[in-house]
């Protein structure tokens, strides 16, 4: 219901802010509202059959994707923080660098390099015989190591910055009332950063979560596995929404640790700017075991795979087998920036009406409409892909009702059905970014032009975006990598035919063709390597 | 007819009233200054005015055009035809000082008319400077060019002077009240300096808790407040009642105006520092018990013998010690005023 009466705003503004938030929040509903009329027989079978195998392995991958990066996030940003040794400055951004590289791509890495037919298990056997045993990569264990090395670096810079931010001054202060070192790390630093490693691991749970492509190369099966193949397998709408919304309910016990996790305190990186906990140079051993670590995490996540595929790469361009690749590598690629640049116009067009609606509308509709937009990037990708497949028959359906017949619109996926499922997955961080550029725009300067005569359109068209054009390209950057980076939705959505890059790494690495696949899997890198380079710019930035 | 005529103008943010039956009228040329402390309710009514908020009673006229009934019809403040100019200044940092001016010129051609504004406020060789190369004071002229520049019915300015350093308030202040006025545009200041408010307005409404509590010519607002607040906030002013300041500085001299009738004896009278003289004499019933110095003079708390307490202003040279004993009186042709309160 809106407010009763606030002529200056505009309606205008209000219900498109409104129609944003219904649009994202309506599949999610939809699909949750399943479970209202379950299908007994489908649940029966999934529990005789693959439910609880899957329920245990998404436990444990959860579980342990998230312990792991707390120890390997958190462990990091205190070495690199608190102490100075052999290149602490340069691992301070270098470590993020994993961020680049998406999971379905380290993970064939991880699979073939340490897998039962790769060059370590080879030269174990070489060494120890045939029977010689070895840890099974091809497991939930497997991986964990991988989502663990590519994911951690959402617990070290949020660990960082809280760090950075808030502790220090208090962690000067507890030295000064004379606790020492550890003392103070105990009782001072570490429930303060808390809420902070909190969030981040529950990023961390959520990516691993939205999986289904990694986890099957490590003959994993998660809940998402199983909407995939439901859905995939047998096109069974009804039975993968029914599956789908168990992955909702992992994602709200996710959500859920992470606010008991927090407790009462509040994860914010405003604060005083602290100049830093002031780095203790390391001796002895300890100074090389320091640049070790590092240097192994590292190489391990980020130079060793990236080296991995450029000689993949390179052996592929002189194999006497000929490159196919160059023949189709325009096409994946056309392909992944269609859908790129179709859902960067949206997201941007959205975040910028979204943003400006908080200024021009009813202020309690456009802020409610905001919150629940930004809940889109929270809903794992299988819940979304499900969720507007729902949507979209359910519309074709009413369209039928009226008497249109729109043919193809729909539930075969289209190019649009896979946009808007994009748009939902990354609205959030695109919003994010345009909000926060706005907002540094005066009430003031909004109020000047308004009275200089220009309408609300004029306003956003010649002082709005104007002035947030930063934000708004690194809102097209966030986005457009992500949707660059993204496979499960496409997995699920994608038209016939139409494959993306990373479809295309998938489908290569799922057949172990990891030499060809290795040329595609570098073009993302690539791009995913820009956001993560601003990341880091901003990350020693001291105001 | 008037330029502005807000009758009975109510304003309310959830419980909170924010401006309280508020009428007040503006002539065709006229300044209005509006001053009251911080959270007065006097920025929510110029915002109000201005269009950037709806009101919840009463009606707000421009000229002829009603612009908010206090029901659904309200017109969106870029057809208001109203000039606003801020604290902050608020212009647009991507644009050139000329390109600012612009922004709102339609009727005419734009380049002339910031030209022409540009010459008025003396930045002629600034049209290509952007705002973050001009100085405070700068600034504070291309904000007024900008809002003229479209011919506004009527000006609005939010604590124009607040972001200004003491030394350059004075002239910016004089600055744009002239250009103002050669303009002949109506104007209502928002200020809460005591200061802006009686050196600009022709008028003066002094705001307390979303109401009007006084409103009229400075001089007359500043000599004869209607009550305690009014008083102290335009100015130093000490109190006392009417039987106590005739006992404290004797016999008042009749011949000035006072109100007619004998006031009550405990009604309520101010006076202010220039009010009170005094000469030392060690019989004299007064003492004093401060002395604050000013640079250009000094300004002496006395205790009076009622046991009250008035301050009194004397010239810098008139150095008197504190414990002093001085006979107190009022300076010829100052009286006491008597308050309603």
């Amino acid at each position: 219901m809106l407010a009763p009466r606030r002529p200056t705003s505009r309606a205008g503004w209000t219900w498109s802010a409104a129609l944003a938030a219904v649009l994202v929040v309506v599949p999610v509903a939809m699909l949750a509202t399943s479970v209202l009329r379950p299908d007994t027989q489908l649940w029966r079978d999934q529990w005789r059959t693959r439910l609880p195998g899957e329920l245990v392995d998404t436990t444990l991958l959860l579980v342990g994707v998230g312990a792991g990066s707390i120890v390997l996030g958190a462990g990091l940003a205190w070495l690199v923080s608190a102490y100075r040794f052999p290149g602490s400055r340069v691992f301070g951004w270098m470590l993020i660098l994993p961020l680049a590289i998406p999971s379905y791509i380290l993970g064939f890495l991880t699979l073939s390099t340490f897998g039962r037919t790769g060059p370590v298990q080879d030269q174990w056997r070489d060494w120890f015989g045939l029977d010689a045993w070895f840890p099974r990569i091809e497991s939930v264990g497997g991986a964990v190591i991988a989502f663990t090395l590519v994911l951690y670096p959402y617990v070290y810079l949020l660990t960082r910055a809280a760090l950075r931010d808030q502790a220090a001054g208090a962690y000067h202060a507890a030295r000064i009332l004379g606790a020492g070192p550890t003392e103070a790390a105990r009782r001072v630093v570490f429930p303060l950063v808390r809420p902070a490693v909190a969030a981040g691991a529950a990023v961390v749970m959520m990516e691993t979560l939205t999986d289904f492509a990694t986890v099957q190369y490590f003959g994993v099966d998660t809940v998402s596995v199983g909407v995939f193949n439901i859905w995939r397998g047998q096109y069974d709408r009804d039975g993968a929404s029914e599956i789908a919304t168990l992955v909702l309910g992992f994602a709200l016990l996710v959500i859920g640790l992470e606010r008991v996790a927090r407790g009462r305190a509040r994860f914010g990186q405003s604060g005083g700017a602290g100049a830093g906990i002031t780095a203790r140079t390391l001796e002895g051993w300890r100074r090389w075991a320091a640049t070790g670590v590092c240097g192994a995490v590292v190489f391990v996540a980020f130079i060793g795979p990236v080296l991995r595929l450029s000689a993949w790469a390179i052996a592929e361009q002189r194999s006497d087998r000929g490159t196919p690749l160059v023949d189709q590598y325009p096409e994946y690629l056309m392909n992944s920036l269609q859908i790129v640049v179709i859902t960067v116009t949206i997201c941007l067009v959205v975040a910028i009406v979204l943003a400006n609606a908080q200024r021009f509308g009813n202020p309690a509709v456009t802020r409610l409409s905001s919150r629940a937009v930004a809940v889109g990037y929270a809903v794992p990708g299988p819940v979304v892909g499900i969720g507007v497949l729902l949507a979209m028959v359910a519309a074709d359906d009413a369209l039928e009702a009226i008497g249109l017949n729109l043919p193809g619109v729909v539930a075969t996926g289209s190019l649009l059905v896979l946009a808007y499922a994009y748009a939902i997955r990354f609205l959030a961080p695109g919003l994010g970014a345009i909000e926060s550029g706005i907002g540094q725009v005066s009430e003031e300067m909004t109020a000047s032009a308004r009275s200089l005569g220009a309408t609300p359109l004029q306003t956003v068209r010649r002082v709005h975006v104007p002035l947030s054009r930063a934000s708004i390209a690194s809102a097209a950057v966030l986005v457009g990598v992500d949707a660059l980076k993204e496979l499960p939705i496409v997995l699920l959505l994608r038209p016939l035919g139409f494959d993306t890059l990373p479809v295309w790494v998938y489908d290569l690495a799922s057949e172990s063709r990891f030499q060809q696949a290795a040329l595609p899997a570098l073009s993302i890198i690539a791009v995913a390597l820009v956001p993560v380079a601003l990341l880091t710019r901003g990350l020693d930035r001291r105001v | 007819m008037h330029a502005l005529e807000l009758a009975h103008v109510t304003k309310r943010f959830g419980d909170v009233v924010a401006v309280d039956d508020v009428s007040l009228t503006l002539g065709e040329h006229e300044v209005l200054a509006l001053v009251g402390p911080s959270g007065c309710g006097k920025s929510t009514l110029l915002r109000a005015i201005a269009g950037l908020h709806s009101i919840d009673a009463g009606t707000i006229a421009l000229g002829r055009q009603m612009v908010d009934d206090g029901h659904h019809h309200v017109v969106a403040p870029e057809r208001r035809r109203v000039g606003l100019v801020f604290q902050e200044h608020a212009l647009f940092p991507h644009l050139t000082v000329a390109d600012n001016i612009a922004f709102g010129v339609r009727a005419e051609p734009a380049p002339a008319r910031a030209a022409e504004m540009l010459e008025l406020v003396g930045m002629e060789r600034y049209a290509d400077r952007y705002p973050h190369e001009l100085s405070g004071g700068e600034r504070q002229r291309v904000a007024l060019a900008r809002a003229l520049a479209p011919r506004p019915a009527l000006m609005l300015l939010d604590e124009p002077f607040a972001s200004l350093d003491t030394n350059l308030r004075a002239r910016v202040r004089d600055d744009v009240m002239d250009i103002l006025r050669s303009t002949g545009t109506p104007a209502v200041f928002v200020t809460h300096d005591q200061h802006d408010a009686l050196a600009i307005g022709d008028r003066v409404a002094v705001l307390k808790a979303g109401a009007v509590v006084q409103v009229g010519d400075p001089v007359e607002v500043f000599h004869q407040p209607v009550d305690r607040f009014v008083a102290s906030f335009l100015g130093e002013a000490d109190f006392s009642t009417w039987q106590a300041v005739t006992s404290d500085f004797g016999p008042l001299d009749r011949t000035t105006s006072l109100p007619p009738g004998e006031p009550a004896p405990d009604a309520t009278v101010m006076t202010r520092p220039d009010d009170v003289t005094f000469v030392a004499a060690d019989d004299g019933a007064a003492v004093v018990e401060h002395a604050e110095f000013r640079g250009t003079e000094w300004c002496y708390t006395l205790r009076l013998p009622s046991g009250t307490r008035a301050r009194s202003l004397r010239s810098h040279l008139e150095r008197v010690d504190v414990g002093q004993r001085v006979r107190a009186s009022l300076n010829p042709g100052h009286l006491p005023v008597v308050l309603r309160d």
